[in-house]
């Protein structure tokens, strides 16, 4: 209970006025804001030290909110910091990966056909992807070749193969509902056909694992949680999306060449031929790295974009592994060699 | 529960304050401090982060709270009654929404749909926000209705859109150089209009905008809204010539230096456009808060309560260069700063602030409005807030 004196003029009576606590609505205190205290009876009392009036309802049995008193309390705002950029990054490192590998299995692929569509389509009315020069006996037996593979998979994921041209661009990618798209200047680029199907195996992999579809949730995720953090500050949250990529696809990449390794030994195919193309694609590097297309949006995963690094006997100074969304190429180079000499 | 006895001074229903009274006009002031916004914003991060988001309707009331109660007038502050159920259900929804959209297909029927349903959204979410604020104990409302949303927003910009299927039409059957023309003026037309939907918007808003039953007055017209803009476009193309001038004094002065023999680019020059390239760069930037500034000064000026204007003095280019200044220094703090930075510009924006009768005269409008707005206005249960 509290005891309130008026002596203003309000309603012209001077007696103190006893109202139950449970009476009143009293906003928060902020430290230099007018307090209203809302009555039963719909009038407001406007109370201007803030202080007093919670000293004088928590001696009544009523103290402040335990979120008012935390954002009074710099020891608790402190805290909140550390515990928030604490929380958020182990959400990010451990929570994240597991939910969209969880979310990302567990939806039908049929779902994410449609995106594909979607995807290729837009690239070639943007001229991006061109109609591949291909004979249609070279795509036969290529697709010959990469059928076989897929019957050596138990519960191989549905794939659709599809043959472009983007310049000379020496790429391979897969998209999220499982097409592969295989590019003209790949096929001239490989020493012979078991390279392209080490490199269908590295598609398949992508496809089997979902990666595109985790990729997607994944910046979705983060996305959302850069907008809402940031507010309308939208190139700052760009950036935190592109940064928070750079890994996940090395990781990825790793994954899917373990498939490609994986796929060609038990096919008996020599990984050998997997390195020479790389090996080939990387002292390209320099000139594919201007034609880089804008798929990387919804595709993950191309073989081997020349990345920055692929090049660094030309630039001023190399780029450390962790900035480039490819593994060391030479790394790769090196797996798949030793991959070959073991029986 | 204790008895107490205190000594809390307070007044009821309609108080006289003491302060500030009989003035002629009446200053908005902002007592709302960077510091203790921080503070807010972070416990407020934190209990987000842990109730994975569900906190942040609960964060959005108290967020309004501290702005609405450090906002004063005439010795008086303003009150947020919203729910934050109702705010919690509207983002749910949105949330839906825009993950509806990001899928093939669905998305481009939810993106018309949505695009439908802007009208419909603004007028929810104005009942929403005037129904639940205060002053004095006398609530605003908004008396406007969804058809008038339509019809301010939906209606010219149909008509566009009518026009550019037309002129496709003529283009197809009667001729196509007159049909590429008629198309040409549609696509000029479709961006022109933006102004234009703008000031119907803030008609629309105004006119049924009340406080308890004291209506608000908007006396400009969509001229004013382009003179806005016009002078932004101004400001555009006067960076953009100062840009090319910079760009040509780089090629220039190394075409110069190497035509003299020289390798490098002389220091002082360097220096000068390190510094200006820079300078160009903010100057873009700050077209945002040119925009934002001058609209406030030429909406809140030609704005009326009972017959008595509203003021607004924000000072432009001080608002420009505050803006680039708190916006740089979040960027720099990992969005750290960003409470600070809304607080800063908050006051500057409020406190630009007036109003053109005495704080009598206020009260005398708000007594008579509280008298028939009593009650009828309260924000129903089924309220929603979309807003984000």
């Amino acid at each position: 209970m509290l005891w309130l004196k008026f002596d203003g003029d309000g309603d012209g009576n001077p007696e103190p006025r006893r109202i139950a606590l449970s009476d009143m609505k009293v906003s928060e205190r902020f430290s230099r804001a007018t307090r209203n205290v809302q009555l039963a009876d719909g009038s407001v009392l406007e109370i201007d030290d803030a202080k007093q009036l919670s000293r004088v309802m928590a001696a009544a049995g009523k103290p402040d909110a335990s979120v008012t008193r935390w954002q009074q309390s710099w020891r608790v705002v402190i805290a909140s910091l550390v515990i928030s950029i604490a929380v958020m990054a182990a959400a990010y490192v451990w929570l994240l990966p597991v939910a969209a590998g969880q979310i990302a299995h567990s939806v039908p692929q049929s779902w994410t056909q449609a995106l594909d569509t979607v995807v290729i389509g837009q690239l070639k009315a943007q001229d991006s992807l061109q109609s591949t020069a291909l004979s249609a006996e070279e795509q036969e037996r290529l697709s010959a070749r990469f059928d076989a593979v897929v019957a050596s998979v138990p519960n191989a994921p549905k794939v659709k193969v599809y043959f472009f041209k983007m310049g000379s661009l020496p790429n391979a990618f897969a998209l999220p509902g499982g097409s592969i798209v295989f590019l003209d200047g790949l096929v001239k680029l490989a020493p012979d056909d078991d390279a392209l199907v080490g490199v269908f195996a590295h598609e398949l992999g992508h496809v089997q694992h979902r990666h595109g579809l985790q990729i997607l949730l994944r910046s979705a995720a983060i996305s959302g949680v850069a907008a809402w953090y940031f507010g309308d500050f939208t190139t700052l949250a760009n950036l935190a999306i592109v940064a928070s990529q750079l890994k996940y696809s090395r990781n990825f990449e790793t994954e899917a060449d373990d498939t490609a390794i994986e796929l060609m030994t038990i096919n008996k195919l020599d990984t050998k031929s997997l390195a020479t193309l790389f090996r080939r694609m990387r002292d390209y590097g320099g000139h594919a790295l201007d034609a880089e297309p804008e798929k990387k949006r919804d595709s993950t995963a191309d073989v081997t974009t020349p990345s920055p690094h692929d090049h660094k006997a030309k630039g001023p100074f190399s780029i450390p592994e962790f900035l480039s969304t490819h593994p060391d190429i030479d790394r790769r180079i090196e797996r798949f060699s030793a991959a070959s000499k073991k029986p | 529960m204790n008895d107490s006895t205190t000594a809390l001074q307070g007044s009821t229903g309609e108080p006289e304050r003491q302060s500030s009274v009989g003035n002629a006009t009446q200053g908005f002031e902002f007592t709302g401090s960077g510091s203790e916004y921080f503070r807010i914003w972070i416990v407020n991060v934190l209990l987000t982060i842990l109730t994975i988001g569900i906190y942040s309707a609960w964060a959005k009331v108290r967020r309004l709270r501290y702005f609405y109660n450090n906002t004063r007038f005439a010795g008086s502050s303003f009150d947020f009654h919203g729910s934050p159920i109702a705010i919690l259900k509207g983002r749910v929804i949105a949330v839906a929404l825009i993950a509806l959209i990001k899928v093939p297909y669905v998305g481009l029927a939810m993106l018309l749909i949505y695009f439908c349903a802007l009208p419909w959204l603004l007028y929810r979410s104005m009942r929403f926000h005037l129904a639940n604020t205060s002053y004095r104990n006398v609530r605003f409302a908004f008396v406007g209705d969804a058809g008038g949303a339509y019809k301010a927003f939906l209606l010219p910009l149909g008509v566009v859109l009518a026009a550019g299927a037309v002129s496709g039409v003529i283009a197809v059957l009667v001729s196509r150089e007159l049909g590429l023309v008629l198309g040409g003026i549609t696509l000029l037309a479709f961006y022109g209009i933006g102004p234009y939907l703008q000031y119907r918007m803030r008609r629309y808003v105004t006119d049924g905008a009340r406080a308890g039953t004291s209506a608000f007055g908007l006396h400009i017209g969509a001229g004013q809204y382009y003179a806005v803009y016009a002078v932004a476009l101004g400001f555009i193309i006067a960076l953009s010539v100062v840009g090319g001038l910079l760009f040509a004094l780089t090629v220039g002065t190394s075409i110069a230096t190497i035509a003299m023999g020289g390798a490098k680019l002389g220091t002082g020059m360097m220096i000068l456009l390190a510094v200006l390239v820079p300078i160009f760069y903010l100057a873009m930037l700050a077209i945002g808060p040119l925009i934002v500034a001058m609209l406030q000064n030429t909406v809140w000026s030609g704005t009326s309560l009972a017959d008595q204007r509203f003021h607004s003095a924000l000072a432009v280019p001080n608002y420009m260069l505050v803006w680039v200044g708190v916006t740089l220094l979040t960027v720099i703090t990992l969005g750290l700063y960003r409470p600070f930075a809304v607080v800063k510009l908050a006051k500057l924006r409020i406190e630009a602030m007036s109003w053109t009768g005495s704080a009598d005269d206020m009260i005398a409008v708000l007594r008579e409005g509280n008298q028939r707005a009593m009650g009828s206005e309260v924000a129903d249960l089924m309220d929603v807030d979309i807003s984000l």
